[in-house]
This record gives C-alpha cells, sequence and structure tokens, in this order.
C-alpha cells in the first residue's frame, strides 16, 4: 500500500522529468523534417495528465519521504491547493502543447543569418517543456519548505532553456536576466528561509494548515489575537513573500517578465505567465497561510508594505502596458499587473477575497495563455510584432482573433467571462475586511482603472483587427509566404477561449471547492467573511 | 429543476421577474426592433457585412430583454455590458472614419463608466452580501450603509447608468456615435437603449432607498436641467440631420430625468407618469425620425442639411410621420408629447422648497421652445426648402409602412390623452411600488387635457419657440439659403477636453512614473555591476600637471559625466586638458621670462651705453 501511493505520487513528477532528459538527449533522425514527431509530444503529455488524475483520484493524502538531517521530515502531500494547482498545469500544458507542435516545428532549427545564430532544436525545446511540466507538478506537491524550496530552485534554472530557444542576442540577454532575477528572489526566500529556522528554533518545516505560529500560540494558551509574531519572523517572512514574488511579478523583482516574454517562443512564454508566475503565487500561499498563519499577519507592517506593493504593481503593470508597443511586451505588462491581483487579493487576508485570488489564478492562466497563443498565433503566421501592424489581420485571422476578443473581455472583467467573478471577489472580500477597509476602497479604485487600462490595451487591438475600413485589404501576400496556422494551433486557442468562458458559465462547483480550500488557509478569526459568499 | 439551474449559472445565478412596466417596455422595444428590421431591407441593401450587423442586432435585442428583466444587480450589470458590447459593433459597422473615431469613443465611455457602475455595485454588495433588489433594497433599510455611503454608491451607478442614457457630463459619446451608426441601430440606440439606462437610474434610486432623499433629488434635477439645456442648444446649432437628431435625444433625456428627479422629491404617481410617458414617447418619436433620417441618407447619400433641402416635398407618406413626430416631441397640444411633458412640468412646478426647481423649471419651458425651434428648422429644411434632392425617388412599401405605423400609434395615443395617461397606472415598476407604499393615481385621472390652464405652459414654449425660429435660425443661422454651422469648431467637451486630458495627458504623465518605478531594480543592479562589483583598478599617480589641475579637472569630469564613458576617457578627461593647458602656460611664461630678461639685458646695455657716451662727452 506504502509503494503504491508512492509510486501515485512519483509518476507524475518524474515520468515526465525523465521522459523530458530522454527527449531533449535525442538526436534528429536522417531525413526527417523535424527534430521530433507530434506523437512524441502528445502521448507522453496525454500520458502525464493520466497519471495527474491517478493521483488525485487515488493517491493517498501525504507521503513520507525521508529525514532531512535529523531536524525535520520531508513530505509530499495532497492538499485542496496542491490538487488545484496539479490539475491546471496538467490542463494548461497539455492544452498548450497542441500549439507548440504547430509553431516549434516552423521554429525548427532556424537560421539566423544576420546574426549567425541558430534556435536550439525542437526535440531540446520540448524536453525542458515537459522537465518543467513535471518540477512544477513537484512543486505544487510538495508539503514542506524544503521539498518546495528544492523544485522551486529546478523549476527556475530548466525554465531558463524556455527562454533561451532563439539564441538570438535578445534571447541570451532576456535569459539571464531572467536566471538573475530568479536567483535574486530565491536566494532572498531563502535567507527569509533559513532566518525562520535559526530565530525562531522551530522544528517543523511542514506546511500544516492555519499555520505553525497560529497552533503554537494555540497550545501556549494565549488568545491568538493577543499574539503577535516576533519581528525577526515578521522580517523572514517578508523577505520570503518578496523572494517568491519575484517568479510573480511583486514590484521591486518584476523586470524579468517584460524582458523574457517578447523573446521566448509563444508557447514558453504561455506557460511562463500562464503557470510559472503562478508558481511564486504558491509559494507566497504556502508560506503566509500554510506556514505562518493569516491570523499572525493580520495588521501587522508587513501585511501594510505588501498590500502598498502590490497595488503598485498592479498600476504600474497596466499602465505601462497601456503604453507599450510590442505585443507581446504589451501582454506580459498585462502579466505584472494581473497576477498583483492575485497577491492583493492574498495579501488582504480575508477569506472572499482569497477566494478570488485563487479564481483568478486559474481564469488569468487560462486567459493569458489564450492571449499569449493569439500573439504566437499571428507572429507565426504573418511576422510582424508590433500593435501597429494588427490592423485588419481579423480578416486574415478570424479565429484567432475571435478568441483574442474573447479573453480579452474575459481580462477586462466582462461577465460571463471568468475575469469579472475574481474580480468580484476580490473587490468585495476587500471592501468587507474590517481593518483593512481603507486600503479595500484604494484597491478596489486601483483595480477597476487597472481593468479600464486593460480595456485601453486590448480591446483597440479587436478593432483594428476587425474594423480596417470597407476597402481594406492588406494581408492576402503576407500571409502566403510565412507559416499557416494549423489545426492543432487553432484547437489550442479554441478549447482555452472555451474553457473561459465556460468557466464563467458553470465555475459555481470551482468556487465552493475553492472555498473549501481557503477553509484550510486559517482564517480563524474572519471565517464570517465567507457568509457574503453566494 | 429550471430555477435550480439558473441559480447555479454564471457562478451567481441568474434571476427574473416581470411587472407592468417591464412587460410595457419589453412591448415597446420589440415593436422599434420589428420596425427597425422591416426597414432594415431596404437599408442594408447592398451594404458590406450584413451578417455581422444582424448577429449583433440580435444579440443586443436579447440582451436588452435580460436588462429589462433582471431582478437581481449581477444579472443586471451583466446584460448591460453586454449590450454596450454588442452594440458597440452597430457603431463600427460601417467601417469609416467616422465610425473609427464614434465606436471608439463609445466603448471607451461605455468602459470608464462601466467600471465606475462597478464600483457602486461592488460596494452595495460588499455591504449587503446580497443581489436581489428586494433583498438589497430590505438590508439597505436595515441600515448597513452610513448615508454618505449610499450616496457615494448612488452616485458611482448613476455615472454608469447615465453614460448610457446621456446624461450631462457623460452625453458626449451620444451625437457621434447615433450619427456614425447606421439608421436603424441609431434608432435603437436613441429609442432604447437610452432608456435602459434610465431603467437602471430608477431602480437604482428605489433599492438604495433615496426616494425622498433631497439631495439626490436636487442632484438629478440639476443634472436634468443641464442636460435639456445642453441638448437642446448643440441641436439648434447643428446642420446635420442625424447629429442634431442625436442632440435632440440627449435634451429628451434631460426631460426624463428631470422627471425622475420629481419622483425622488414628490414620491408621487403624478411624476412616475409623467416620466414614463416621456420615454414611450421618446422611444417612439425617435423611431420614426431616425428612420426617416435613414431613409434621405440612403437616398441622397448625405445628412448635411444643405445637401438635403427639400428630399421630402410630394413624399406625403414622409411627410406626415415627420410632422406627427416633431408636433409630438415639441409638446405641442393634442399631439402625444404634449400629455408627458405637460405632467413633468406640473410635477417641476409642484415642488416646493427647492431652489433649483425654479430654475429649472424656466429652463423647462425655454428648452422646450428650442425643441419646437430646432425641429421646424429640420422640417421646413426637408419638406418645403427647394432644392436638388426633391427629385430624389422614394422608399419602399415596406419601408414606408415601417415609419407610418409608429407615427399613426402616436398620433391616437395624442388625441386620447384620457386613455394615454392611463398607461402608466397599470405599469408600475416593482421596485417603485415597494418604494412607495401609497402609490395613487388620482391626480392624473383628474387632469383637464384641453384646459387653458394646462396648456398656459405649452403655448408659452410655443411661441418662445416660435420666436426663436424667426428671430434667430431665419436671420442668423441661414445665409443666402445656406445652413451654417453657428458654432465654433472648438466647441466640443469630448474633443478638446476629455480626450487630451483621458487619453494624452494623463497616461502620460502616468506611465512617466510607472517607467521610474519599473526601471527601479534594473538601475540597481545596473549600479552594482557597474560601480561596485567591478575590480577596484590600483590608484593611479597624476602623471602630468599639478595639484590644482588635477582638482579641478576632475570636478569638471563629474559635472560632465566625462568620467562615466569608456572610451577615450583618458585623452577627453578635463584632467588632461587643464595639465596640458598648465603646461602650455608654463612654456609661455617662460617664454615671456625670458624674452623680459632679453629686453631688460638689452635695455640696460643701452642705459650703459648711453652712461658710458655721457661720461665721455
Amino acid at each position: 500500500m506504502e509503494v503504491l501511493s508512492i509510486v501515485l505520487f512519483f509518476l507524475p513528477v518524474f515520468f515526465p522529468i525523465v521522459y523530458g532528459i530522454c527527449l531533449a538527449a535525442s538526436r534528429k533522425k536522417e531525413g526527417a523534417e523535424n527534430s521530433f514527431t507530434s506523437l512524441q509530444v502528445i502521448i507522453p503529455g496525454a500520458l502525464e495528465v493520466v497519471f495527474i488524475l491517478l493521483m488525485v483520484f487515488f493517491g493517498s493524502e501525504k507521503v513520507h519521504l525521508f529525514n532531512f538531517f535529523g531536524k525535520s521530515d520531508l513530505w509530499m502531500k495532497k492538499d485542496g491547493l496542491a490538487i488545484m494547482f496539479t490539475v491546471l498545469i496538467g490542463f494548461i500544458f497539455f492544452v498548450v502543447s497542441f500549439f507548440a507542435i504547430g509553431y516549434i516545428k516552423h521554429e525548427d532549427s532556424k537560421f539566423d543569418e544576420a546574426e549567425g545564430t541558430k534556435t536550439l532544436a525542437g526535440s531540446f525545446f520540448f524536453g525542458f517543456y515537459f522537465i518543467v511540466w513535471g518540477v512544477l507538478v513537484g512543486l505544487s506537491l510538495a508539503g514542506d519548505l524544503v521539498t518546495f524550496y528544492m523544485f522551486y530552485e529546478i523549476m527556475s534554472i530548466t525554465s531558463v532553456i524556455l527562454v533561451l530557444h532563439d539564441m538570438s542576442r535578445e534571447a541570451i540577454y532576456a535569459a539571464k536576466k531572467y536566471l538573475f532575477y530568479s536567483i535574486a528572489g530565491a536566494s532572498l526566500a531563502l535567507f527569509g528561509f533559513a532566518f525562520l529556522l535559526f530565530t525562531s528554533g522551530h522544528g517543523s518545516l511542514e506546511f500544516v494548515s492555519g499555520g505553525h505560529y497560529f497552533w503554537e500560540s494555540v497550545y501556549s494558551s494565549q488568545t491568538p489575537m493577543d499574539m503577535t509574531l516576533p519581528v525577526s519572523v515578521q522580517i523572514a517572512v517578508f523577505c520570503m513573500v518578496l523572494g517568491f514574488g519575484a517568479k510573480a511579478g511583486l514590484f521591486p523583482l518584476h523586470a524579468w517578465l517584460p524582458s523574457a516574454h517578447p523573446v521566448s517562443p509563444a508557447p514558453a512564454s504561455a506557460v511562463l505567465s500562464g503557470i510559472i508566475a503562478k508558481a511564486g503565487v504558491l509559494g507566497i500561499i504556502r508560506v503566509m497561510f500554510n506556514y505562518v498563519g493569516a491570523d499572525m499577519l493580520r495588521g501587522t507592517w508587513v501585511q501594510y508594505t505588501l498590500i502598498i506593493l502590490s497595488l503598485l504593481t498592479v498600476f504600474m503593470g497596466s499602465m505601462l502596458a497601456f503604453v507599450e508597443k510590442v505585443f507581446k511586451k504589451r501582454l506580459a505588462y498585462s502579466t505584472v499587473s494581473q497576477v498583483s491581483y492575485v497577491l492583493f487579493g492574498l495579501f488582504i487576508l480575508q477569506p472572499l477575497a482569497a477566494v478570488g485570488a485563487l479564481l483568478h489564478v486559474i481564469g488569468h492562466a487560462v486567459i493569458k495563455c489564450t492571449l499569449f497563443l493569439n500573439a504566437g498565433a499571428v507572429i507565426h503566421a504573418t511576422g510582424h510584432h508590433e500593435v501597429k501592424d494588427l490592423k485588419g489581420i481579423g480578416r486574415a485571422l478570424p479565429i484567432t482573433m475571435t478568441t483574442f476578443t474573447v479573453a480579452a473581455l474575459g481580462l477586462v472583467g466582462i461577465p460571463p467571462v471568468c475575469g469579472f467573478f475574481s474580480k468580484y471577489y476580490i473587490c468585495v472580500g476587500a471592501l468587507s475586511s474590517g481593518t483593512t477597509q481603507v486600503f479595500g476602497y484604494i484597491g478596489t479604485g486601483i483595480l477597476l482603472v487597472s481593468a479600464i487600462l486593460t480595456a485601453g490595451y486590448l480591446l483597440s487591438i479587436s478593432i483594428s483587427a476587425f474594423f480596417p475600413g470597407e476597402e481594406f485589404e492588406g494581408y492576402e501576400e503576407n500571409l502566403e509566404k510565412s507559416g499557416k496556422v494549423s489545426k492543432g494551433m487553432l484547437l489550442a486557442m479554441i478549447i482555452l477561449a472555451a474553457m473561459a468562458v465556460l468557466l464563467g458559465l458553470f465555475g459555481k462547483e470551482l468556487v465552493e471547492a475553492l472555498t473549501k480550500i481557503v477553509k484550510d488557509f486559517g482564517f480563524f478569526f474572519d471565517m464570517m467573511g465567507l457568509g457574503g459568499l453566494k | 429543476m429550471m430555477n435550480d439551474l439558473l441559480s447555479r449559472f454564471c457562478i451567481f445565478g441568474l434571476s427574473f421577474q416581470s411587472d407592468g412596466m417591464r412587460i410595457l417596455y419589453f412591448l415597446i422595444t420589440t415593436f422599434v426592433v420589428i420596425c427597425c428590421s422591416l426597414f432594415c431591407k431596404e437599408y442594408l441593401a447592398g451594404e458590406h457585412k450584413n451578417k455581422r450587423f444582424w448577429k449583433y442586432w440580435i444579440i443586443t435585442y436579447l440582451a436588452v430583454v435580460g436588462f429589462l428583466f433582471s431582478a437581481d444587480f449581477f444579472t443586471l450589470f451583466m446584460f448591460f455590458e453586454i449590450m454596450s458590447f454588442a452594440s458597440t459593433v452597430w457603431v463600427l459597422q460601417e467601417e469609416n472614419e467616422e465610425s473609427d473615431y464614434a465606436g471608439r469613443l463609445y466603448l471607451r465611455i461605455s468602459v470608464i463608466c462601466g467600471m465606475v457602475l462597478l464600483f457602486g455595485f461592488f460596494m452595495v454588495a460588499a455591504a449587503t452580501g446580497e443581489f436581489g433588489f428586494a433583498k438589497i433594497a430590505e438590508k439597505i433599510s436595515g441600515g448597513v450603509l452610513s448615508e454618505g455611503q449610499i450616496f457615494a454608491a448612488a452616485v458611482l451607478i448613476l455615472v454608469g447608468f447615465g453614460a448610457k442614457a446621456g446624461v450631462f457630463l457623460v452625453h458626449v459619446w451620444l451625437p457621434k456615435a447615433h450619427t456614425a451608426a447606421p439608421a436603424p441601430a441609431s434608432a435603437v440606440l436613441s429609442g432604447i437603449l437610452t432608456k435602459t439606462g434610465i431603467v437602471g437610474i430608477i431602480i437604482t434610486t428605489c433599492i438604495l432607498g433615496l426616494m425622498g432623499n433631497e439631495n439626490w433629488g436636487t442632484l438629478l434635477m440639476v443634472l436634468g436641467g443641464c442636460t435639456m439645456f445642453v441638448g437642446a442648444f448643440l441641436a439648434i446649432f447643428s446642420t446635420n440631420l442625424k447629429r442634431t437628431l442625436a442632440c435632440s435625444s440627449v435634451s429628451q433625456i434631460g426631460f426624463i430625468v428631470t422627471g425622475i428627479s420629481c419622483m425622488v422629491l414628490l414620491e408621487n404617481g403624478f411624476a412616475y407618469t409623467g416620466t414614463l410617458l416621456h420615454m414611450f414617447n421618446h422611444s417612439m418619436i425617435k423611431l420614426v425620425l431616425f428612420l426617416i433620417a435613414g431613409g434621405v441618407l440612403k437616398k441622397t447619400g448625405s445628412l448635411d442639411l444643405n445637401k438635403i433641402k427639400g428630399f421630402g416635398r410630394n413624399k406625403p407618406f414622409l411627410m406626415v410621420p415627420f410632422a406627427i413626430g416633431a408636433l409630438s416631441i415639441a409638446g405641442v397640444p393634442g399631439f402625444s408629447g404634449y400629455v408627458s411633458k405637460t405632467l413633468i412640468h406640473e410635477a417641476v412646478e409642484a415642488v416646493h422648497g427647492i431652489e433649483a426647481a425654479h430654475i429649472v423649471g424656466i429652463v423647462f419651458t425655454i428648452t422646450g421652445g428650442m425643441t419646437l425651434c430646432y425641429m421646424t428648422k429640420l422640417f421646413v429644411c426637408l419638406f418645403i426648402d427647394k432644392g436638388e434632392a426633391s427629385e430624389k425617388p422614394g422608399l419602399s412599401k415596406l419601408s414606408y409602412a415601417a415609419v407610418c405605423v409608429p407615427a399613426a400609434v402616436l398620433f391616437v395615443l395624442g388625441i386620447l390623452p384620457k386613455v394615454f395617461a392611463k398607461i402608466p397606472s397599470v405599469a408600475v415598476l416593482k421596485e417603485f411600488a415597494a418604494a412607495i407604499p401609497e402609490l395613487e393615481f388620482e391626480e392624473v385621472e383628474e387632469m383637464h387635457w384641453f384646459a387653458f390652464h394646462t396648456m398656459e405652459g405649452g403655448l408659452i414654449s410655443i411661441s418662445i419657440g416660435i420666436a426663436l425660429y424667426f428671430l434667430f435660425v431665419r436671420t442668423l443661422l441661414i445665409r443666402k439659403g445656406e445652413y451654417k454651422q453657428g458654432l465654433p469648431f472648438w466647441f466640443d467637451l469630448e474633443k478638446y477636453i476629455y480626450r487630451p486630458v483621458i487619453l494624452y495627458f494623463l497616461p502620460f504623465v502616468m506611465a512617466f512614473f510607472s517607467r521610474i518605478f519599473d526601471k527601479f531594480t534594473d538601475f540597481i543592479a545596473y549600479a552594482l555591476k557597474t560601480r561596485v562589483l567591478t575590480p577596484l583598478k590600483p590608484k593611479q599617480k597624476a602623471v602630468e600637471g599639478n595639484a590644482v589641475t588635477e582638482f579641478f579637472g576632475k570636478l569638471f569630469d563629474l559635472i560632465t559625466f566625462r568620467n562615466w564613458r569608456k572610451d577615450g576617457g583618458e585623452r577627453k578627461s578635463f584632467v588632461h586638458r587643464f595639465a596640458t593647458a598648465n603646461e602650455g602656460m608654463n612654456a609661455l611664461g617662460r617664454v615671456i621670462e625670458r624674452s623680459l630678461s632679453l629686453s631688460l639685458l638689452l635695455f640696460s646695455t643701452g642705459l650703459l651705453i648711453t652712461l658710458i657716451y655721457m661720461l665721455c662727452k
């Protein structure tokens, strides 16, 4: 029984890693057009999805890995958050891989005459795609800080290859920058982690619902409302959140996003901003809710500073996206702003807002993947990178731009597309949080201004794409010389856009499930906040 | 089963209800949409992308119906947004420069004001935890929000709905969008979509417990007065047929908002009747007028008053409906507009103790005159003036039917004011009835419609209108038979104030600050890399110049950023320059020194020779 449960946990993590290493190491066959075949991607992808589902349905609650230097036990855990993230990762990676096949085949070993550089082989890209996939599943299943940190670092380093794929000068620069920021963030997190370990003398590193410090205060028979965290722990938590915030694009360490996204291939940008940015969010949730405890942080300078930083990021991201001219860079700035919606929802420490934050993790992953795939399809078909060149493209690529418009409406927050509901929960949660109600009003204002800017930078593209003027004809000759958007690519975009709408239409069950997850976050003194949940 | 499904649909669940007013407006909407669809057959023939137009036509119609029957705030908001976005496609439909400008403007206003509305919605939802209208009203009356918060939420919601209705300050999209859209779409935009905003305002007022709130009533009163005057003012000066009608829509919305303010202040059925009847009238009148304008555009290819002069001559099926519409909207006794305007006017007169009501009462009368004035201007231009356009052919029979049927309805209701004024008493909005328990309509039934004291206000308006037309329009706005644009080009709130501020100035400033934050970490990393993390060079001894030149050289280098450059820094640096200059100075000094000593030597030699000579003498 023990063995079976270990196998169930290890398969979805290590199968893609091993397979990815094999794929990356494989050589191109003589006479073959590409370095990989479609089946080499789809079959393992489907297998991985099956493994994830097996783990979700039949896996045990948690699995013991080994003892860490006699100090603490290491675990893999399957709590609600882990299930949510693994299923999301499985879905997004699987769907995006359909797109990636067509896209990467076209890019495969392209030679850039100007720089004399060759893009990396397609098999290499997919190899690392699978490795990152497996590592991310491992990251979501990690049950304690050590395991989490280990997977986090592996993920940072392996995903650099996805950015590097072009091998152009910009790509190398962006990859370096990405690595720099990732490592800066991770070391900040590690610093906080070590500081926490050695100042508080806490034995356990495990994630528990409600947080260690909360339970400690309960056991020491003080009322937790009176007990405040020691300053050293506050500093440690602050450092860890800022460090994990580097991946999530939180203000001081956000700058890698707008550099890395435009140069990486579209499917890579999609998972970078759809999933990998959320890995930072996962880290923050683990630290704040499963290690320290939400109630311990309420009303401290840590909370206020983090709220201010997240709001600053929301505004800065959408403002810069509004003035940005390169399509994918615009989407990257949009990610900066949107992921900070999630962080704002978490930092406000109110259960309803936390439900909204989790919903936005899912909604934003689906929507932003759609948008990046749309951008990729446009670049694939026309070679245009700038927004001003997109005039009339709706005539040439109707499905691409329709899915783009649906996703854009979702991101702006127009019901019934799913973006509206997460915004509703975040804002209403913030407005009804007692202690931080001032931040609630400011935050709601900034979120809505950001939504207006979102409409400004996305819907303007839709309008010029679909309404270029009656006599406009300019895309015919362009389309002939570039790649055709294949059926697999269209399928991926349609599935994701449809998902964005379906989540909005039939998301009631999802919201109920998320409410259960949030109950594990340890809002013991604010549970009535969920009473307002419709 | 069905209910259960609906309550889970869209996460929050949808809920619907119906009452007299909702059914009445549903019928009007359907009637207007059918008339316009019939008209479309001729109007859209030979145009491009018709399929797209029909698709969004149906979506918008369904959204309007959903909006009308919604029983909770979420459903209301959702259908409102769908309606806004779907109708944007109508405005963009023609795909020319004008429609692009107008469509983007419409979308911007929709999004911005929609988000402001959402803020108000969030505030209400956060405080009550409810969506249903009845439940919100219950909770609000229980006092979950302070009075200030309720007012703030109501103002935010008013901005959102007011933008759709075309209330002053956010009315700017209306003249442009209505002009740019295809005529049947303009008729629905002006006749139906603006009314959804009005319905939204009424519902908000009722459920937030603002009935009888003096501040709220005054605010609406002032806004209504401004809106009606500004609209009529712009309409008089306009030389474009559809633009005039659109400005007229703004003005009529002002009358309706004034009616709502009277509902708030008086809390009786009298003001409600006037408001509802004016909504009804305006929907039907604008249907007739915009369709006629569409016919004019289709046949003459222009909307400029100078080019369409006399189009309607010898076309009785255009002239009679237009006359009915014009007389009705101007409030001439015997036509349906007279009934609604008189009721609103009486209601304004009945308001006591509020200063603004007196002023608005006067503005009301003047604006009524202005309405007659600009409608006369249009009528004279289309049907009396002589011009090339009179040779153009008329419309098809189907289109004539689409215009004549609503005109006939208006005419019949106009001559039967007693019957007409009874409609609102059976069509009461549920929320309104809930907010005012003892609602009575007796006063309306007791009205003597054709008695002199009832007609008095209308007659004053008419005389003002006639005077305005002959003294102002005919003398100043018509020169040598040409209609002149009387307003200067910069008289455009949207183009010269909103647009530069919202689209250029604010983003520029905000993006500047955002950019600073964006580059903050990069800058630190760069500074670390170039300043701190590079290995320190051993300090070199100054090889040239002296201490003074080195000091000033470094100072100048610092000021001019000389030492930040990597290439040629050594040669171009001020240290080097000053040292060289110093060297030169020294050399020069030495030359001067030497030449001075030589000349001194020669001088003293000369002196010596002179001395010897003098001694020898």
